[in-house]
């Protein structure tokens, strides 16, 4: 697998998605070596590895020869950059150019030439993952601290293609199962180098990040990827619909697969009348504050809410580039001291957050799935979930609302604070529905599409690898 | 073979609500959404009551009295009908004038009154009576609860109120092995007949008819007639010198608007009367006509039916789950009862015309499908309670009649002068 986050490299859905999958991935029995930009951690489970390409490139004593003569010894450790920050594929566009290089592979993943198949061994079982050999003719490159998503995005994922490219020279495996695009020009150099289907797996697309000011290259990417792609595993059927329709994708090659709840989901106990009103009339947003997760939507709700409830308390949990934009919108509306911006909150301490408050709202304008809503029920709160969101696929049992619809949204907040059985029931229902999904039949859904493009050989691999 | 065929169709119209906010309680009085409900009876008009009423006309009148049918209209679709529709009304009326229909009683609102205030539920009653009659024709001595609801409480309360007969749900929990063909008596008023529907037989109809993947698709008048010769095969109520009772109830909008023209409903029932004359020493008859048979015949069968819990014809269930069980539904029922007081205390100090005008709107608030709007138990794609349902989902349904009922109890508690 090849992936940009994952705990504790992460920014937010996506490094959980990923770890839950791979680690159900692992528990059924495949063997998944699951490689980022960089992971200085290295976590070696049964069945499972997660490595940085990086630290890959230089335990094989591989040396970066860079622009600015900057050596590796003058960084103290490779680490993860705090969440946070510059969070490019979610927030804007990155700063550098792509290069050369880099174009050229861009341009290789247009061309859709099927790859060259080759003959490969399974990997199942094999001592861990590690470079083998050095590379030979290492191009020159742009040696930076590694971020998630630094301002020269653009070198990183060049970089990312070449390591993980040089993992394909050394390492045979049965398939690729890349998660988001910065991943995918990556996956298609390591089929370039290995003859290996490539999986892709679309946790957010350009669309739902940009609305209509669509990265033209960061699209381009996505599109040819698709294209190219052996199979899709979409979040939702809202992002399968997005895949289908703006890329122009044949629905037959996208698989929906569900995110599903963090670690075990406690059975559900029935919460007193007492115990609901003991909450704060608290008014809950978690995400990021830009654009596609509507936080202004949800500050213009509020006010309509404040107008007939005297108590409700609106917080906003996260950072992002509409920061100033909402604080200044809060005031227009005249509800500044009802709103409160609480900052980034480390994802350990959300539980916490959603324990203490009423309601949960997602009003995103657009969002493939919304893990949040997820842990919002597991801590015993109802959600009011965007009718643009992948998750109300699976939380059927939920208040929704069109996210531009304030007046609705309104309503459905202010009857959360003031409808004990309301919130009681939509607690309830929504745990059980919860309780319906989990990693092991996501990871069950993926394997099925494995074996049904790589047939007998790979059902055969996994089926030997039992028994952890 | 002798065989009583008695069919009953139901005709109801709700006043649904538009989306009230809680932030127009205290602001607004305005809680019907006049425009959806005039839409949509106009719309069941078209495809039902006015296609489904010509050819009713038409073989009550070619067949003079050897077919007959039974009817419960609603007080809130009669007044949707005056409202929105006259020729409507006026189409149904020539069905009664032929004769050969009747009309049950029930109450005005379609309500669950029954479970939860008998003076009101006598109210109510008392109302339909006086809806029916100026609209319509008088309604007989039979009573149809809303949706069929029976317990031993509402029967005895039908009973005391000089009802002979009730319309009831075959319902397996209640007869366990014994057969709806028969006309039973309630053990909490044993003077009351039960009239039983076949559901087998009648959810054929309602249900089953145009279902392509159902075994007996496409189903025929002649095929229909042939499942009810077999009934003679065993026949308990024979067996006891008697004639078996065939309720076949269903909902009037079976015909035309479930069941789209498209299926062969409408031919498939125009042809059914004369297959069912083929069938030696069947009759027709209306409930009332039954009623009195069971009053004379002395070989009914002596099993009372004990129902200490509410039944219906709703869903496999049969029971009130549609309308009440879940949180949601208890609280808005509590709700929409426990104004009562406060209404009619209110009532005293308003002039005629607000004050009829002030009970109208919590009687529309009444109606059982504002409830059943807020069922969760299934929540399958095109689930029958998600079709009827004019809300986004039952948590919808739930808060915007929480709203009303928020700005009706405002009402009742203001003073007077900010009533005007």
């Amino acid at each position: 697998m090849l992936g940009w986050e994952y705990p504790p490299r992460f920014a937010g859905g996506l490094g959980k998605a990923c770890q839950g999958l791979a680690q159900a991935m692992a528990r059924l029995g495949a063997q998944v070596t699951f490689v980022l930009p960089t992971f200085p951690q290295r976590v070696s489970e049964p069945h499972l590895e997660v490595v940085g390409a990086w630290e890959c490139l230089l335990e094989a004593g591989w040396e970066p020869k860079t622009e600015s003569q900057a050596s590796l010894e003058s960084q103290p450790g490779l680490r993860a950059v705090p969440v946070g920050v510059q969070l490019f594929p979610y927030g804007k566009a990155p700063d550098d150019r792509i290069s050369r290089s880099l174009q050229e592979i861009l341009d290789r993943m247009g061309d859709q030439a099927p790859p060259t198949p080759r003959s490969r061994r399974s990997l199942i079982g094999t001592t861990p993952f590690r470079m083998r050999k050095i590379p030979k003719q290492a191009p020159v490159l742009p040696v930076s601290t590694p971020e998630i998503y630094g301002r020269n995005l653009w070198a990183e994922i060049e970089k990312y293609c070449f390591s993980v490219r040089h993992l394909g020279e050394s390492h045979e495996v049965d398939l690729v199962h890349a998660h988001d695009w910065m991943t995918f020009p990556a996956a298609f150099e390591f089929q370039r180098m290995t003859g290996v289907p490539v999986f892709l797996h679309v946790h957010a697309t350009e669309y739902d990040r940009s609305g209509d000011q669509l990265n033209q290259e960061v699209f381009r990417i996505e599109r040819d990827g698709f294209r190219k792609a052996d199979h899709i595993f979409a979040v939702s059927r809202y992002t399968a619909g997005i895949i289908e329709k703006l890329y122009g994708i044949n629905k037959r090659k996208i698989s929906v697969i569900y995110n599903a709840p963090e670690g075990e989901v406690r059975p559900y106990t029935p919460t007193t009348d007492a115990e609901v009103e003991a909450r704060k009339p608290h008014v809950v947003f978690l995400g990021r504050l830009t654009f596609q997760k509507g936080p202004d939507h949800f500050l213009k709700a509020a006010a309509l809410v404040a107008q007939a409830n005297d108590e409700a308390k609106f917080i906003l949990c996260g950072t992002g580039d509409m920061m100033e934009k909402l604080r200044h919108l809060a005031h227009r509306l005249g509800i500044e001291d009802r709103v409160h911006f609480a900052g980034f909150v480390d994802p350990r301490d959300v539980d916490q957050v959603l324990q203490a408050s009423r309601v949960l709202v997602m009003p995103s304008v657009s969002e493939p799935f919304g893990l949040v809503a997820l842990e919002a029920i597991r801590c015993g709160m109802p959600v009011i979930l965007s009718k643009q969101s992948g998750v109300r696929e699976v939380l059927n049992r939920t208040l929704q609302v069109d996210f531009w619809d304030h007046e609705k949204l309104a309503d459905q907040i202010l009857a959360a604070l003031r409808l004990p059985e309301l919130s009681r029931q939509l607690v309830e229902e929504g745990s059980g529905e919860l309780s319906q999904l989990s990693w092991e039949k996501s990871g069950q859904r993926v394997l099925a599409s494995y074996r049904q493009l790589l047939g007998s050989t790979f059902a055969l691999s996994i089926g030997g690898s039992h028994g952890h | 073979m002798a065989i009583d065929i008695c069919f009953y169709f139901q005709v109801h119209q709700p006043w649904r609500l538009r989306h009230y906010r809680f932030l127009e309680v205290g602001r607004s009085s305005v809680y019907f959404d006049e425009e959806k409900n005039a839409q949509i009876l106009r719309k069941v008009a078209d495809k039902c009551y006015l296609p489904m009423n010509n050819l009713l006309h038409e073989l009550l009148t070619q067949y003079e009295g050897r077919f007959k049918v039974s009817f419960s209209i609603s007080g809130t679709a009669i007044q949707q009908m005056e409202s929105y529709a006259p020729d409507v009304l006026a189409s149904f009326k020539r069905v009664f004038e032929t004769g050969y229909a009747e009309l049950l009683s029930e109450t005005s609102h379609h309500s669950l009154a029954a479970l939860y205030s008998p003076s009101e539920f006598k109210a109510q009653v008392a109302l339909h009576r006086e809806l029916a009659t100026k609209h319509l024709i008088a309604p007989v001595p039979v009573f149809r609860n809303t949706e069929l609801i029976t317990s031993n409480q509402i029967a005895s309360l039908v009973s005391e109120m000089g009802y002979q007969a009730m319309l009831m749900e075959g319902a397996d929990h209640i007869l366990r092995w014994r057969s709806p063909l028969f006309k039973y008596r309630m053990e909490s008023a044993p003077s009351l007949v039960a009239l039983l529907k076949n559901y087998r037989l009648s959810d054929d109809i309602a249900f089953r008819f145009s279902d392509r993947g159902w075994a007996q698709w496409p189903l025929t008048a002649e095929k229909f007639v042939s499942w009810v010769r077999m009934i003679d095969l065993e026949n308990p109520v024979a067996a006891r010198g008697g004639i078996p009772f065939l309720g076949l109830f269903m909902d009037y909008e079976t015909f035309g608007e479930h069941q789209w023209a498209s299926t062969g409903i409408f031919d498939f029932f125009r042809a059914l009367p004369q297959r069912f004359f083929e069938l030696r020493n069947s009759r027709f008859i209306t409930p009332s006509e039954a009623t009195t048979a069971a009053l004379v015949d002395q070989n009914t069968e002596s099993f009372l039916i004990d129902a200490p819990e509410p039944f219906s014809w709703a869903d496999v269930e049969r029971d009130l789950s549609a309308w009440r069980g879940n949180p949601i539904q208890d609280a808005a029922l509590r709700a929409a009862y426990q104004i009562e007081n406060s209404i009619r205390n209110k009532i005293k100090e308003l002039d005629a015309e607000t004050a009829a005008d002030l009970l109208e709107t919590w009687r529309r608030l009444q109606t059982s499908d504002h409830f059943y709007y807020m069922c969760t138990k299934y929540f399958a794609d095109g689930d029958v309670h998600k079709y009827f349902n004019p809300f986004d989902s039952p948590y919808d349904a739930h808060i915007i009649y929480m709203n009303v009922i928020a700005d009706l109890a405002l009402r009742c508690s203001a003073q007077k002068q900010k009533i005007a």
